[in-house]
């Protein structure tokens, strides 16, 4: 490795040495000074859209931008004076005169980036004559609201959906004052290529991209004696949730979430964790089926995240083969309360109303994805709620959430192994599959639980293991825009003849699940690995860390599945995948 | 099998795809190819945009944000009639924006359907300054224009057929 170089500058009198290469703003966070900034984000190249990070530097005419502009050896910096708050004021009241003054009615109301600043910054009457496009409201994904009256035109989202995710279903249309973040030609979202992975309302600044509010309807089926209403918590919720109410990211509320969703009137509690282990016991299976008996085409690629499998039915139809038919954990958990649980306790399936919380913005759109989401005979998940719904639901009940004593799950969908919980963090589905697949490759009790290789936010990850004198190569991607890379060399390994992985998993958000497009504002590396930290720990934590040794899951396949991939697991649990165009205008 | 940009009415155009397939043009160079597009349609088809996304590898959206950043590329068929007032600095101070006004004006008061084959479109610069103000009618150029003779030209191009 190459030495770093250490230049210095001051930073408002302040000494400081820094690597040399880092910018003006990176400077200042290192002597705990936040310079404003609407359009920098730490996930994404500065672009200098924004105007608002400008300081002064002594021997500059004008004032550069803290994101855009390099330190150099001897930089006397200056981050406020008189002038500086000025010109930030003016940036911010420029910005104003063409967003509308709707705080009250908008989706990011006390989260927004914009608001904050111009309450910071004591903004006080419109300066300049407003002036709004009128365009309008966007709500054809059905996960996602694009309001662009609200966009101020950082650019976050379109660099976000483009380099971070390669979906190319935003861009800049136009320019000048004219300029747009919209898809390609006069089309609404859901005929472009949007996958709905809502990493664009995850990293956008105000209210311009927010994710469909469904609480209401979740009240309005909990106020209905009719109806036995049961919820299921995704893996990564148990540690995200609780930032909203002030806890450092990575806490580990399950047992608080469970007592919330009870007071709230859920008659049962799930985890989306027991059924992540029902996905493992057939993916698992899957997977030595084709490994070892031939029957099917290898890699075998993971599904459970519906923004990649839309991406991949849209561009990446030929490797529908490789995908596994097991349906993910939340559409898993659906159908077996409307069959499994509702025989057990003999409730009425068509009374029973499945609710889910999730990380994710795309869950919504999986809910209504093919016929095979319906398997019960009914709608197996009626709602998917995002993690910021969940929020504002117990915030709604004025439940003090963060006093409750923690409770237990419900029987007989609500045990969980630590195989379950790795869903969550990238690289998880891959370990718990893989600690089932040695299981069921070389009988161990005792297999290797914890694969570091393919741990951690680097975005592509390879491993190679050896079970019983077998070598398994797997890869790792998470973030879509690291997805093709990996793909286009699968193909070419193929048409050599080759088989250069055994086992891909792929989760659509930088980090997995707990980066997820639904999960609380304010997603940087620093907190993606917070969380996945709290995953790991909660994995640690349980007695039973793989999917096969876990009670109820061998309960289920006991009395009522028979085994992994019998013909009733595959009605119930197995889904099919369709080549879709990439544009449908 | 590679990526498919196409939407599904694009495949029954297969004129456009031959137009594409036969473009003599490097295949990093959009802006030559967009020109040809537009020269030969007098606009960028969506569909050819299509085709265009797949033979140079690119995202639709890539050609769209081109497509819309410079005026000069429509994704609109313009009308039979089209006509261009430059509003560049130097017409613009000899009062361009008076004929662009006049243009929508004349066009306004045509009856509906005749109001349909006329496209009006503004232009930055168009290199000829000292011909200031100046304005395209069907690509006819008409230099040192003042309200009078603009509409002058204007009845000869648009009636004149209308005797015919």
């Amino acid at each position: 490795m190459g030495q770093e170089k250490y230049i210095h500058c001051t930073i408002n009198g302040i000494p400081c040495e820094v690597v040399e290469g880092s910018t003006i703003l990176e400077a200042a966070q290192q002597i705990y000074l936040k310079i404003p900034t609407l359009c920098k984000h730490p996930d994404l190249v500065a672009t200098g859209a924004c105007g608002i990070c400008i300081v002064r530097v002594k021997g500059m005419a004008s004032l550069p931008r803290a994101c855009t502009t390099p330190v150099e050896e001897g930089m006397e910096i200056i981050t406020h004076d008189e002038e500086i708050v000025n010109v930030r004021k003016t940036v911010l009241e420029l910005i104003l005169s063409t967003h509308p003054n709707s705080c009250l009615t908008c989706g990011r109301n006390q989260s927004c980036e914009l608001q904050q600043l111009a309450s910071d910054f004591a903004i006080r009457e419109s300066a300049f004559a407003p002036f709004l496009p009128n365009l309008p409201v966007d709500r054809s994904t059905g996960s996602l609201i694009f309001e662009f009256d609200k966009c101020i035109k950082c650019g976050r989202c379109v660099y976000v959906c483009q380099e971070m995710q390669g979906v190319w279903a935003l861009s800049f249309l136009n320019r000048g004052m004219n300029t747009r973040m919209a898809p390609a030609g006069d089309i609404e979202l859901a005929e472009a290529p949007c996958v709905r992975c809502g990493q664009c309302s995850a990293h956008c600044p105000t209210g311009a991209i927010i994710e469909l509010d469904e609480t209401a309807e979740v009240w309005q089926l909990l106020h209905n004696p009719d109806y036995h209403v049961v919820v299921q918590i995704a893996p990564s919720v148990r540690v995200t949730v609780g930032e909203e109410f002030g806890f450092p990211p990575g806490t580990n509320l399950t047992g608080q979430i469970y007592a919330v969703l009870r007071r709230l009137g859920f008659d049962a509690i799930f985890d989306t964790n027991f059924a992540a282990d029902v996905t493992i016991m057939e993916e698992a299976s899957e997977f030595v089926e084709r490994f070892v008996h031939d029957k099917g085409i290898l890699p075998l690629i993971t599904s459970c995240c519906p923004s990649w499998v839309d991406f991949m039915e849209k561009m990446y139809p030929d490797f529908i083969p490789h995908f596994s038919s097991t349906k993910s954990p939340q559409q898993i958990l659906g159908v077996l309360a409307k069959t499994y649980y509702s025989a057990k306790k003999n409730i009425d399936p068509s009374r029973i109303k499945v609710i889910s919380i999730m990380p994710c913005t795309a869950k919504k759109y999986e809910l209504t994805r093919s016929h095979e989401m319906y398997a019960s005979g009914y709608k197996d998940v009626d709602i998917a709620l995002t993690t910021r719904e969940l929020a504002r639901m117990i915030r709604q009940s004025g439940i003090d959430f963060a006093k409750l004593p923690p409770e237990k799950a419900d029987s007989i969908l609500g045990e969980y192994s630590g195989a379950g919980t790795a869903f969550g963090y990238t690289g998880g589905v891959m370990e718990a599959a893989l600690r089932t697949a040695q299981f069921f490759l070389t009988g161990s009790k005792m297999p290797r639980l914890e694969f570091a290789e393919i741990r951690g936010l680097k975005g592509v990850k390879e491993a190679s293991l050896n079970f019983n004198g077998k070598e398994i190569r797997v890869a790792v991607a998470h973030g879509l825009g690291h997805v093709s890379d990996v793909l286009e060399r699968v193909r070419e390994a193929k048409a050599r003849g080759e088989i250069l992985y055994h086992f891909i998993e792929v989760m659509a958000c930088p980090g997995g699940c707990i980066g997820g497009g639904g999960q609380p504002y304010g997603i940087t590396n620093e907190v993606r690995k917070k969380r996945i930290e709290g995953l790991y720990q909660d994995d640690r934590s349980q007695k039973v860390r793989c999917s096969h040794e876990n009670e109820e899951v061998q309960e289920l396949y006991r009395s009522f599945l028979e085994k992994p991939l019998s013909e009733k697991a595959h009605q119930l649990l197995h889904t099919t995948y369709h080549a879709r165009p990439i544009y449908r205008r | 099998m590679q990526r498919i940009y196409l939407n599904p009415a694009a495949v029954s155009h297969p004129e456009m795809k031959k137009f594409v397939d036969g473009l003599q043009v490097e295949n990093d160079n959009l802006i030559l190819a967009l020109h040809a597009v537009e020269n030969h349609f007098g606009y960028i088809p969506r569909e050819v945009a299509a085709f265009l996304a797949e033979r140079f590898r690119i995202p639709m959206a890539r050609i769209y944000e081109v497509i819309t950043f410079y005026h000069y590329f429509r994704t609109k068929p313009p009308g039979r009639h089209l006509i261009t007032v430059c509003n560049g600095t130097t017409c613009w101070l000899f009062q361009s924006e008076k004929l662009l006004q006049m243009a929508h004006e004349f066009k306004t008061n045509l009856p509906e359907e005749k109001q349909r084959e006329v496209s009006i479109e503004e232009v930055r610069c168009i290199g000829c300054c000292a011909l200031a103000p100046l304005a395209y009618i069907d690509g006819q150029l008409h230099p040192y224009l003042n309200a009078e003779i603009f509409q002058q030209e204007l009845e000869k191009v648009i009636s004149c057929e209308d005797k015919a």
